[in-house]
């Protein structure tokens, strides 16, 4: 007889917090709003620790269905949860690493307006996301889904004033609408053919259909259909464009939301499939592609990006590109495991960057920040420092770190595993070397003391082509100037300052877990602990191409090839930088540049569809015939007195004959066809 | 003994109620004394209409055919019964916060409200042609002059007018498909329409072609009732012009008493034609959903943009329609119950917002009001999540409920349609909540304080439409099994 765990309470307590905030906030102090939205993750984190430790005492999977909350004929919906390895790891993933990120924003938000509206929101994105991960049926999934999205929306726009922030979400919602919308249409193939949403159901009907080989199978259809959903949410291409935008909103949603949980949704969501993908080798051979070609995409954007932030967030994107190139090796085991440690390390970098920024009085270009903090940003900020030093290394895969363990594990899958390619793996391995290569670069930059400080504070972005341009990634773009424009020299008095504790304890932990996180991976430990979970019944033979040793030499001498470029061009010899960009201006340039996708994407979507309502819906539709039937509601308006009667007439003329025109087609039909 | 038996007065109850208020509403506004008449008047309609709804539960248990088999009581009557009498409840509470604002109260109007309901009442029980044809006319000819109640804007009187001259004009398709049909079977009832077209009385083919030509005809009438397209092109005109509760009405119960004696035709007197209208119903339902998203993207003006989105959903209800089963019916039913909540929710907002003369009814003037005024604005965004159809709302049962129909029924292409559709529609319903939240104010806006009336529609809307997005069990199992019954 095993307990009641009572899972709804988890994701319920969260909701709780985000009801109190909502509600009573207003009338609260600062302080009492802040702890009220501590308190309430807090008490979802007790809750699943006090699960975990239930653990030995149930059955796994453990399902728990309360009153149906869709029960229509053939279709019962419960409102139904699902507890096993899996979700247990993303609940403790999600209500961990979510208080943590709590805590350091009653530090971060503290110089913020519309404190408990940010809390009350934090709180509503961990009420979804638990329900995602929660979650006993592809429905309820979905609702966290589409929740989580809003929530990222409302927390990407918190700074509504500003003018980016409201457009950037605006285009995260919208790019993730059409990720949803695929989503949506392979659970209805789901339901229509399997007749349930219930994972238990649907994965038992599955496991008894053979592996597909043709290239339109049902499972590779659906397979493909829920990747396009997770291509959305987990920022990968071709729709990754929300990513880097959505840093407009506040650093600690860009850690908790835009870096540790919600962006992984997409990767649950398929090792959750993955008795569907093991099936359909076409749908996994797409995802494998797809992750690998985001994972190097996003590393090399990530080289030359002069934001902080932006850094960070192609590195997530890359990040995500390796989770899913592990799915789509067949080792989701892998996946979760990189899943988990880089929740650990890119959180910390966000937080650690959130503290620099914080810092920095507001300041987010590297560049400039070095050339703010005579002698280096290291000296004023240590904590920081070393959880930042840590959580890079532990993102380049030096070896001891957590980055390390789980990266390496995914790239011998990729070479070796159930589903291997070693392209791919090279692919993987080039990224790998990049991200040790931006990351250093990153960490240098801004925590080393710079060459030329005076030159560096006054640069040269207004001037696009400057031959003479005094940093080394300064230039090249407009977009640079109008960030120098968002933020006007009057930081350069600010003095750089420590954060407070609410703000480094969360770094400390979190730079412990990075560090030391990798560990529970070693002998495959975790792994095998997942191995209930991924058992779907398809077993392929391995296809050792490599030992599991010299793989890791490789991964390894790749992570300290980059780290020795970045000291050797960001430390040692500026100007040897200087010299490879003139050198190679027009490379330069395209990667500076995003590669201009989303010129392009503005080029080919917004632009003709913008052209085409202009056109077609305006000059066609709108003028010719909606304006033409109407004849002129504008004039009515303005001769309302005397030419009242003609333009009536007019008007209930055509649409009279409108309604004629449609009567005869009715008719006609009917004449025609009925009479058979 | 009586010749009529004392059930007979219990099944139409309600109605009893409804007209009996509006009476005393007449005779209030001709007989007393000038003033307060107005506020009078809606305190009577309100005490009316709750009375009805109350009366509708003594009228649900008294189920059965009344006065020669012309109107019938089972679950289908009392769902719509329950659904319209509701939506007029809200209606006049709303009007209690709209009229005075507008110096238009008067007795007179709740009573045409009142009438109105009553017609449309009659509408969703009758099981004969003829009634249902006057029923109709009742409930058109109160509408016709609400719409044009505020007498001295040109573009109200306007509404009314268009209203009246096309409603007329697709009226007579639908009486003379009364006639067509009579002459077929020789018969107005609707359960005995559906025998007799099984054992015609003319020959063979030729009395099921009369058939089918008198069910275009209906359709056409129908299909101009409930603005489906290509039948649509009065709506944004008349719903524009027309006060903003009036049109909040005018999209609802009208519209759902339509929907429900569409159902009632064709299900059941049609049924034997049914594979010859299912294509009329298929083309309508892409036409009203493609036409009313396209062009409500266009639109600023927010009651016109309302307008075109109820031509899209009238689209929506239509591709359930299209399922020919019982699942349709239930979705339909359920579809409607959770859009008449919506609806008139986000029309009530609009009215709050208008302000004297309807000044403030474009998109643009409600630039910030969502820190402003944070309760309206939030159940605006509320509603227009709904129509969205995001999950926990009602809007997205309707939808769900709708789009399974119609793959039950295997319509893949119409669901796939119906899907693409109903994302293009998040883009202008989400344009409100931009402007709501995210824009400053061009021009600080005046609305008037949050009246006791308001709040209460406030609190009806929202309680239905989350009830129904979190608890759909009930009210779709009674649809259920108001669909089995209807058919049967």
């Amino acid at each position: 007889m095993h307990p009641n765990l009572h899972l709804w309470l988890i994701p319920f307590l969260c909701f709780l917090g985000f009801a109190c905030n909502l509600l009573l906030g207003r009338t609260w102090s600062q302080k009492t709003a802040g702890w009220v939205g501590v308190l309430f993750p807090a008490a979802a984190f007790v809750d699943a620790l006090w699960v975990v430790s239930q653990w030995s005492r149930i059955t796994v999977p453990y399902l728990e269905t309360h009153s149906p909350w869709i029960a229509a004929g053939p279709l019962t919906i419960p409102y139904g949860f699902q507890l096993d390895q899996l979700s247990l790891v993303m609940m403790l993933i999600v209500t961990g690493v979510g208080l943590l990120i709590h805590v350091y924003s009653l530090g971060y938000m503290a110089h913020e307006g519309g404190f408990y509206r940010f809390f009350a929101y934090l709180n509503m994105f961990m009420f979804f996301m638990l329900l995602l991960v929660l979650a006993g049926n592809y429905l309820l999934m979905f609702i966290g889904w589409e929740g989580v999205g809003f929530a990222s929306y409302v927390l990407i726009g918190f700074f509504f004033r500003k003018d980016s922030a409201s457009a950037a979400g605006m285009k995260a919602f919208i790019t993730n609408r059409i990720g949803d919308f695929g989503f949506l249409i392979g659970l209805f193939f789901i339901f229509d053919h399997f007749h349930s949403f219930d994972y238990t159901t649907v994965f038992a009907q599955v496991r008894q259909m053979p592996v597909e080989h043709a290239w339109s199978g049902l499972l590779t259809v659906i397979g493909l259909l829920l990747f396009v959903g997770a291509t959305g949410k987990s920022a990968q291409i071709p729709l990754y464009v929300w990513l880097p935008d959505a840093m407009e909103g506040p650093t600690p949603v860009s850690a908790l939301i835009h870096a540790a949980t919600m962006v992984t949704a997409g990767v649950y969501m398929v090792c959750r499939s993955a008795a569907i993908y093991d099936r359909a080798p076409l749908a996994l051979s797409v995802v494998l592609a797809t992750g690998a070609l985001t994972a190097i995409f996003a590393a090399s954007i990530g080289i030359l990006q002069r934001d902080i932030k932006k850094v960070l967030a192609y590195s997530t994107v890359s990040q995500l590109g390796y989770m899913f190139m592990a799915c789509g090796a067949m080792a989701y085991g892998a996946g979760i495991f990189h899943l988990m440690t880089h929740a650990f390390f890119k959180g910390l970098l966000f937080l650690g960057a959130g503290s620099v920024i914080h810092a920095m009085s507001g300041e987010q270009d590297m560049f400039r920040i070095q050339a703010l903090a005579p002698g280096g940003l290291r000296r004023y900020v240590p904590i920081t420092f070393w959880t930042f030093l840590i959580a890079t290394c532990a993102i380049s895969g030096i070896p001891g770190f957590s980055g390390f363990f789980s990266k390496d594990k995914i790239l011998y899958e990729v070479l070796s595993g159930q589903h291997p390619n070693a392209f791919w793996w090279a692919v993987g391995t080039i990224a790998a070397l990049m991200t040790s290569f931006y990351m250093f670069r990153a960490l240098f930059v801004t925590f080393l003391a710079g060459p030329e400080t005076a030159a560096l504070s006054h640069p040269t972005g207004q001037e696009p082509r400057a031959v003479e341009a005094h940093s080394v990634d300064a230039g090249f773009t407009a977009g640079h100037a109008e960030h120098q424009a968002a933020h006007p020299p009057a930081h350069e008095a600010a003095h750089p300052h420590e954060s407070p504790a609410s703000m480094t304890v969360p770094l400390i932990i979190l730079g412990i877990l990075a560090a030391f996180g990798g560990y529970i991976g070693l002998g495959d430990r975790f792994e095998n602990f997942l191995a209930p979970v991924f058992n779907t019944g398809v077993v392929l033979p391995t296809h050792p191409a490599a030992s599991e040793l010299s793989v890791s030499l490789i991964s390894i001498s790749v992570a300290v090839v980059g780290l020795l470029l970045a000291w050797f061009y960001y430390v040692k010899n500026r100007q040897a930088a200087e010299n490879l960009k003139h050198s190679l201006a027009g490379l330069y340039r395209l990667v500076f540049n995003k590669y201009w996708i989303d010129e392009l994407y503005g080029l080919v979507f917004t632009r003709p569809l913008a052209a085409f309502s202009r056109v077609v819906l305006w000059r066609i539709v709108d003028v010719g015939m909606i304006d033409g039937t109407v004849n002129g509601i504008a004039t009515f308006a303005r001769g309302v007195g005397s030419g009242l009667r003609r333009q009536e007439s007019g008007n209930i003329r055509s649409y009279a004959s409108w309604v004629g025109l449609g009567a005869v087609v009715v008719v006609l039909y009917v004449l025609v066809v009925g009479v058979r | 003994m009586s010749l009529v038996p004392a059930e007979f007065y219990w099944r139409i109850l309600p109605e009893l109620v409804l007209a009996g208020f509006g009476a005393v509403l007449m005779l209030i506004e001709g007989g007393g004394r000038a003033g307060n008449r107005g506020r009078l008047g809606a305190y009577v309609a309100l005490l009316g209409s709750l009375l009805a709804f109350g009366a509708v539960f003594i009228q649900a248990a008294n189920p059965g055919d009344a006065f020669q088999h012309m109107f019938r009581v089972d679950g289908f009557t009392v769902f719509f019964d329950f659904v319209i009498i509701g939506a007029t409840v809200v209606v006049v509470l709303l009007s209690m916060d709209y009229l005075p604002t507008q110096h238009l109260e008067r007795g007179e109007f709740y009573a045409l409200l009142l009438f109105g309901t009553v017609g449309m009442t009659f509408m969703v029980g009758s099981v004969e042609l003829i009634m249902i044809f006057i029923s109709l006319e009742i409930s058109s000819i109160s509408t016709y002059v609400l719409a044009g109640y505020r007498r001295h804007a040109p573009r109200s009187t306007e509404s009314s007018l268009k209203y009246f001259l096309l409603g007329s004009f697709a009226t007579a398709f639908f009486l003379y498909g009364i006639a067509l049909v009579y002459g077929a079977t020789g018969t107005t009832q609707l359960y005995d329409v559906a025998r007799a077209s099984l054992t015609p009385i003319v020959g063979g083919g030729e009395a099921d072609r009369v058939l089918l030509l008198a069910g275009a005809l209906m359709f056409i009438g129908l299909g101009f009732k409930v603005s489906a397209a290509p039948f649509q092109v009065w709506t944004p005109d008349v719903y524009e012009g027309a006060p903003a509760p009036v049109t909040g009405f005018m999209s609802a119960g009208p519209k759902a008493a339509a929907f429900a004696i569409f159902l009632r035709i064709f299900y059941v007197a049609l049924h034997s034609s049914g594979h010859a209208w299912f294509w009329m119903v298929y083309v309508a339902a892409i036409l009203s959903m493609c036409l009313g998203n396209i062009a409500a993207l266009l639109q600023t003006n927010i009651k016109r943009m309302l307008a075109y989105s109820s031509i899209a959903h009238a689209g929506y209800v239509l591709v359930a329609f299209a399922a020919l089963g019982p699942e349709g019916i239930s979705a339909v039913m359920f579809y409607l119950a959770a859009y008449v909540a919506m609806n008139i929710g986000a029309f009530a907002v609009v009215s709050h917002f208008a302000h004297r003369e309807e000044r403030y009814v474009d998109v643009k003037d409600y630039a910030g009001l969502g820190f402003r005024f944070p309760v309206p604005a939030f159940c605006l965004s509320l509603f227009l999540f709904s129509l969205i159809g995001v999950p926990l709302t009602g809007g997205f049962f309707g939808k769900l409920y709708v789009f399974r129909a119609a793959l039950d029924a295997h319509l893949v292409g119409l669901t796939v349609i119906a899907v693409l559709n109903s994302a293009l529609a998040a883009f202008y319903y989400l344009r409100v909540v931009v402007f709501l939240y995210m824009r400053q104010p061009a021009e600080e806006i005046a609305a008037p304080p949050m009246t006791g009336a308001f709040s209460l529609v406030m609190i009806a809307c929202v309680a239905v439409v989350i009830w129904l997005g979190v608890f759909p069990n009930r009210v779709l199992e009674f649809a259920s099994r108001s669909a089995a019954q209807m058919l049967r």
